[in-house]
């Protein structure tokens, strides 16, 4: 009698182990079809670029890959030290650069450097390259004479350029154009559109500490902390979806010489680095716009930064002047959030 | 002739010596995965570790526990580990952008030197607070 009833209740209960089991097997194989996590990371564009994205691996895969290569193409296309780029041809010869591609983008970079009254510039290089900041430059920085300053500033605005007839010429020979401010913010925006018309709809792209965050991680904002341009932490963290949140400083590329910071985001009225911010954080739904924003605010300073970026739709901006004040335009007011201490 | 119990009947919900061994022994199993799970997760949360990439092929790993140098590329790159946090001392690149980035410690957070194609990133078996860091 026992053992009948014990048989019936241990095959109840193997019933229910099994049906469990199967609950758990399925919801594993559910998440990990649903939400694999592809990572993929390559050099390019002088910095690293590393694509997340979630989804099934049948997707998220060919994906990723699709987007780094068109990354990669850009990245070639928009090199000015590759002698078979139209803008190595450009800046050494002064041919005409027709590539319908490059001039949407200078067109774009002319239209930024308007609205910033010139302080974003893709004709900064030969300045640049001076200082030995240029991404290109082997050598280590340097500080200039007063005179390579000034001299190399004539050369420099882009109102030297001539864009018209499907076609970008120039009024001065010794002008040069790097598009290294814009491009990655335009190589980022092309990758979202290949992720996107790929079946993608949750994925992060960091390209050296410049993020687009496509969609959400699931079901919960994509975390983007920020870096502090002193010391070792980080000022805090925004939660982003379909934003594109790019940083600029005078810690990426920089020396010290007698106690004094020299960095790479310059004043283009006096040729030496802008120096009343340190850090800033540009937030845009347009990572083109986002990218060169960061580096224009930047040189314009705190009290026109802010200005500007209040006076433009779905710009925002956080930015930590020299003495280490903490700004942000009214819209990010309350957004940076406390990483916890554990973290 | 032995009584078919069925679910409804109040005999088969009489709990007998062998059902109690068999529970109390479901639940030590489980209690035991619990604290098992638990203490394994809690060991594996303390140990940061900066993974070294070269050519985005593993090259190292290092765990963030104790103040320690490391040479990179037979010395050409110096890091040095210190209070749970990385840094590149020295590198032969000319811009020295790595070095320049200083100490990182968050998962996430990453240190590059583009000539010598070298990444270290911050990685953690504990799920990452954040998703990356702007910089």
């Amino acid at each position: 009698m026992r053992k009948r009833r014990i048989s019936k209740k241990i095959k109840i209960a193997i019933g229910l182990i099994i049906g469990i089991l199967i609950c758990v097997f399925s919801i594993r194989n559910y998440n990990s079809y649903w939400f694999y996590l592809e990572k993929q990371t390559c050099f390019m564009m002088d910095t690293y670029v590393t694509i997340y994205a979630i989804g099934p691996e049948k997707i998220t895969k060919p994906a990723v890959n699709s987007a780094l290569d068109r990354m990669q193409l850009i990245d070639k296309k928009m090199n000015p030290i590759n002698p078979e780029s139209e803008l190595y041809k450009f800046n050494a010869q002064g041919t005409p650069i027709r590539d319908a591609e490059i001039l949407d983008l200078i067109r774009i970079a002319l239209e930024v450097s308007a609205a910033t009254e010139g302080a974003f510039d893709i004709t900064a290089f030969p300045l640049s390259e001076l200082w030995g900041f240029s991404r290109f430059s082997e050598e280590e920085p340097r500080l200039p004479a007063d005179e390579e300053i000034k001299k190399t500033l004539k050369n420099i605005g882009y109102k030297h350029l001539i864009l018209s007839d499907g076609k970008l010429e120039k009024d001065n020979k010794d002008v040069a154009i790097d598009l290294g401010g814009i491009a990655k913010g335009y190589a980022i925006e092309q990758a979202v559109k290949v992720l996107q018309s790929q079946g993608v709809t949750s994925a992060l792209i960091d390209a050296g500490g410049d993020i687009y965050a496509l969609g959400s991680k699931i079901n919960k904002p994509w975390q983007v902390g920020i870096q502090a341009p002193r010391g070792e932490e980080l000022l805090g963290y925004l939660e982003v979806k379909d934003l594109a949140v790019m940083g600029s400083g005078d810690y990426h590329r920089f020396f010290i010489k007698d106690g004094k910071r020299y960095h790479h985001i310059f004043n283009l009225k006096t040729g030496y680095p802008a120096d009343e911010i340190s850090g800033i954080t540009v937030i845009h739904p347009n990572p083109v716009l986002a990218d060169c924003l960061a580096t224009a605010l930047f040189a314009m300073g705190p009290k026109e930064g802010i200005e500007f970026a209040q006076s433009m739709k779905g710009l925002e901006t956080i930015m930590i002047t020299a003495s280490g004040e903490v700004l942000s335009s009214t819209g990010l007011k309350n957004a940076l959030k406390v990483i916890p201490k554990d973290e | 002739m032995a009584k078919n119990y069925r679910l409804g009947d109040p005999n088969f919900y009489k709990i007998s010596k062998l059902d109690v061994i068999v529970i109390s022994l479901i639940l030590l199993i489980a209690v035991y995965s619990m604290i098992w799970t638990s203490i394994q997760r809690q060991k594996s949360q303390g140990k940061k570790q900066a993974v070294i990439y070269l050519e985005n092929n593993f090259l190292d790993k290092v765990i963030l526990d104790k103040d320690k140098n490391i040479a990179i590329l037979d010395g050409r790159m110096q890091a040095e580990v210190k209070m749970g946090k990385i840094r590149i001392l020295t590198s032969d690149c000319a811009q020295k952008i790595c070095v320049g980035t200083g100490f990182i410690q968050y998962v996430g957070q990453v240190i590059v030197c583009v000539p010598n194609k070298v990444l270290i990133e911050i990685k953690s078996e504990k799920k990452p607070f954040l998703d990356a860091v702007v910089y």
